[in-house]
């Protein structure tokens, strides 16, 4: 007996000890395990992914690759993310420098404009998922004022709609507590919105119905969505118009949102929103709404007239003469251009008018003309005057030449109005020059 | 030793094998795992290095290569398409969203010109076949431009322009001159003016519009009025002088800088009174208070009453003015709160301490004016807002005030409604009268 005891025990003794040698090896072996594990997840992979992706048995080459493109992936996002970080802070930075000049009431020198453009352009180098980290470092600084805080969630609100609007928006909404006294902020939501019209109106004017109370959503705003709108879809955009409940307030920003359509309308967009506005109105409208359609109808056109003049009168007279126009859609567009000459040379369109206008709708349009001309620049007038023709055109201009004249140079009035034939008007105007009215005050 | 007797160390044996052998296997995964990180470890690393090294070495190449691409490394001025220019900047002004990269692009190119280049430029820019609207904003941004390093050039430039330009330039040209003219006076200022003067000589500010005061030449002397002042207030004064009454008034009017402190503003005040007729002398400091008031509040403007040692009759002109601005910049937002009923009491009671007796009126009449003119504040916030300043301290004058500015065509019903609760019968007889007018084209 005794020897198989020993034997047992020696036996027992040794498989005693490998197992504790063997148990000293294991947790070696998990220690290092877990400090490898550490290491793959600082290199930036998900530890559990990896084991997923390569189990059983090792790396092989293709899984390799994968794993480098992950690891990489992680590493660009991080350095991205530290790098916008930085450039949060500069932007931050300056932003508090700046104050500090207004306060002090000095102006930005050169340097300090070219630091500006620099800093700008970091900011507009910014892609979409960059923006929530500088707004999370906007908000974490405790030195920087609400006002610089809401100044510089605004510019990114700028900066973010021009790549999405629709993240714009949603920026606008997270930062409310500190745009909401921003002065331009109702204006650059409209733009964002005015963007997204431009490819999603039903989005646009949806988001404008939910945050109708945001405080974000003026008059502005919406003229800068019918806009955008105006641009995608101008028939909805005019029925959008049409559509709007009347309220005394809504009625003189909803046919500035027409005009401002029309004035922004070129080329193709041109003749896009002149098609849509006839179809609009061309069904008689319903009882009570003759004036609106009617507004509608002139505000869209004289918009359109105010566009021709900034874009030229070499390009505005070809699309005019070209274009469909009624009379009475032409005389629209004309009362928009008279508007639109307050510091262009008039010439060019007072001879297209002489030209193209019967005479019965002549005067309606130049003597307005010749009048803020004449305000403007009388010698001018006096001049081109001279060119003219004998005849009821010429006559027209003059009487409202030398009626402008009077009450500033009645002498010079005097001499116009005795160049004129015989009649009512002039007996008119000589009265006016005997009682020589006060100048109205300077606008 | 017999087979019974080994039994048990075979069983022991075998027992002993059984768990070495669980125990080893269960280390197998660890240990996969241990070998899969340490390849993975290896496998990035040994890529990280080869790409930073392929960097660096780019890097080191790209350097030489880019000198010699980039003209802005190289030192090459960048090329300027003015027509390019004319037509962002003409995008800018339609009211959409404008390119903000190529804006800034724009800026930058400027920033980076010389006086010389810029000044070529104004001139090509001032030639160019375009509509004039955009020529005339390219040609105000070039002098903008040039203006911000060398503010005497870019006024001769902007001189030489507004002689040569065909048509009448923007007036913004002669805005950006001002500008510019400023900053060369705060450098030379005799310089600035010796040129000024010898431009007056010439003809460059001969007013062609239907006007009693040539703006052109009265903005110029306001954009240095300070800059003498400081230098020479003898001289200051005698300028003044020489210009025809109604210029003086709007030389005044238009001078900025006076606001900065209380010396300047009491000296500014006493510039007035010595130049100007009594009943010109509170149109020129109302702008003076309006600045006071956008720099320091209403409290500010309460003390420049006092460091002026203003009048009674100005004291209500000022107050009635300030009162109007102070309401309409609420309504444009500037960091103030939109008017309301407890901010607006502010400004009440502002008014009842500095002019008690037409406080109500001018409140009545800053109210209603703001909404009928083109900002964003409507006629029905006004109504809204004068109902319950009325609730809260029942005035005639007040709502008589509103209603008389008021447009009737912007609901009627309820300006009648206002009108019937003044306590006075005849005011709220002429009020309602008023309202039942037809209204007129």
């Amino acid at each position: 007996m005794k020897p198989s005891l020993l034997l047992t025990a020696a036996i027992l003794g040794t498989a005693a000890l490998a197992g504790w040698l063997q148990h000293r090896a294991a947790a070696t072996g998990l220690a290092e395990r877990d400090q490898l594990r550490a290491e793959v997840a600082r290199l930036g992979i998900d530890p559990d992914w990896l084991t997923a992706q390569a189990t059983p048995g090792t790396l092989t080459p293709w899984k390799s690759a994968a794993v480098i493109a992950k690891a990489d992936a992680t590493a660009a996002l991080a350095a991205r993310q530290a790098t916008v970080r930085a450039i949060a802070r500069e932007i931050i930075a300056f932003a508090k420098e700046q104050k500090e000049q207004q306060k002090s009431g000095t102006q930005m020198d050169a340097a300090a404009k070219k630091r500006a453009m620099a800093v700008f352009e970091k900011l507009m180098d910014l892609k979409e998922a960059d923006f929530a980290i500088l707004l999370d470092e906007v908000r974490s600084d405790p030195s920087l004022p609400a006002q610089t805080k809401g100044e510089l969630i605004g510019m990114s609100v700028m900066m973010l709609a021009q790549q999405n609007p629709r993240s714009a928006l949603q920026l606008v909404l997270n930062s409310k507590d500190l745009l909401k006294d921003n002065p331009g902020m109702s204006y650059m939501a409209g733009m964002a919105i005015g963007r997204l019209a431009e490819t999603d109106p039903a989005a646009a004017f949806a988001w404008m119905e939910e945050h109708k109370d945001s405080g974000f959503v003026n008059d502005m705003a919406r003229q800068q969505a019918l806009a955008g709108l105006a641009k995608a879809d101008p028939e909805r955009a005019l029925r959008n118009i049409l559509d709007q409940k009347d309220s005394p307030d809504d009625e003189k920003n909803r046919f500035g949102s027409a005009r401002f359509a029309g004035s922004i309308a070129q080329g193709a967009n041109r003749d896009s929103l002149l098609a849509a506005l006839r179809k609009v109105t061309a069904d008689p409208p319903a009882p009570g709404t003759e004036k609106k359609v009617e507004s509608l109808r002139d505000s869209v056109l004289a918009g359109i007239g105010s566009q021709l003049v900034s874009g030229g009168f070499d390009t505005a007279a070809p699309w005019l003469e070209s274009s469909t126009l009624t009379p009475q859609e032409k005389s629209k567009v004309l009362n928009g251009v008279t508007g639109g000459l307050y510091s262009t040379d008039p010439t060019p369109w007072l001879g297209w008018m002489q030209q193209n206008l019967p005479a019965d709708q002549l005067d309606e349009h130049t003597n307005g003309i010749i009048r803020q001309w004449t305000q403007r620049d009388y010698n001018a007038v006096g001049t081109w005057l001279n060119t003219q023709p004998t005849g009821p055109a010429k006559d027209a201009a003059t009487l409202s030449f030398a009626e402008t004249l009077i009450p500033h140079e009645p002498e010079a009035a005097q001499r116009w109005i005795d160049t004129l034939p015989a009649g009512e008007k002039k007996d008119r105007l000589l009265e006016q020059l005997q009682k020589k009215p006060e100048p109205k005050p300077e606008q | 030793m017999s087979s019974k007797t080994l039994l048990l160390p075979l069983a022991a044996f075998i027992g002993s094998a059984a768990f070495l052998t669980w125990q080893h296997f269960t280390q197998d995964p660890v240990r996969q795992q241990a070998t899969l990180f340490r390849e993975t470890i290896h496998a990035v690393t040994t890529h990280r290095a080869a790409t930073q090294a392929k960097a660096a070495a780019a890097s080191r190449s790209g350097d030489d290569g880019q000198a010699k691409a980039d003209p802005a490394a190289s030192g090459a001025r960048p090329v300027i398409d003015l027509k390019e220019m004319a037509t962002l900047m003409a995008g800018m002004q339609n009211g959409t969203m404008p390119d903000m990269k190529a804006v800034l692009k724009l800026q930058k190119t400027i920033l980076e010109l010389s006086s010389d280049e810029l000044s070529a430029l104004i001139t090509e820019a001032g030639q160019l076949e375009l509509p004039p609207g955009q020529r005339d904003n390219l040609v105000m941004m070039l002098i903008q431009g040039l203006g911000e390093s060398d503010p005497q050039a870019a006024v001769m430039a902007a001189a030489a322009f507004m002689k040569s330009a065909s048509g009448t330039p923007v007036h913004m040209i002669g805005f950006t001159m001002r500008n510019a003219f400023s900053s060369w006076a705060k450098k030379d200022l005799t310089g600035a003016l010796t040129w000024f003067d010898g431009a007056v000589a010439a003809g460059q500010f001969e007013s062609t519009a239907l006007s009693d005061v040539n703006q052109e030449q009265t903005q110029m002397i306001s954009s240095v009025l300070k800059t003498l002042w400081v230098k020479d207030p003898a001289a200051a004064r005698e300028r003044i002088l020489a210009l025809p009454e109604k210029e003086r008034t709007v030389v005044l009017a238009s001078a900025n800088g006076f606001e900065a402190d209380a010396a300047s503003q009491k000296e500014f005040s006493e510039l007035v009174r010595g130049v100007l007729p009594a009943k010109e002398q509170a149109g020129a400091l109302q702008q003076l208070a309006q600045r006071v008031y956008s720099k320091d509040s209403l409290d500010g403007v309460s003390k420049f009453f006092s460091t002026i040692e203003a009048t009674p009759e100005e004291r209500a002109t000022l107050v009635a003015g300030v009162a109007e601005t102070s309401f309409q910049q609420r309504t444009w937002g500037n960091g103030a709160e939109k008017p309301n009923l407890e901010n607006t009491t502010k400004l009440r009671s502002w008014l009842a301490q500095e002019n008690a007796a037409t406080a109500e009126t001018t409140l009545g009449k800053s109210i209603a004016s703001t909404s009928n003119g083109y900002g964003n504040y409507s006629p029905a916030n006004a109504l809204a807002l004068v109902t319950e300043l009325h609730s809260a301290q029942p005035s005639d004058d007040l709502l008589v005030s509103f209603l008389d500015q008021a447009k009737p065509e912007s609901n009627k019903e309820a300006l009648q409604a206002l009108a019937a609760r003044i306590s006075d019968p005849v005011a709220r007889d002429a009020a309602l009268a008023k309202l039942a007018e037809p209204a007129k084209p």
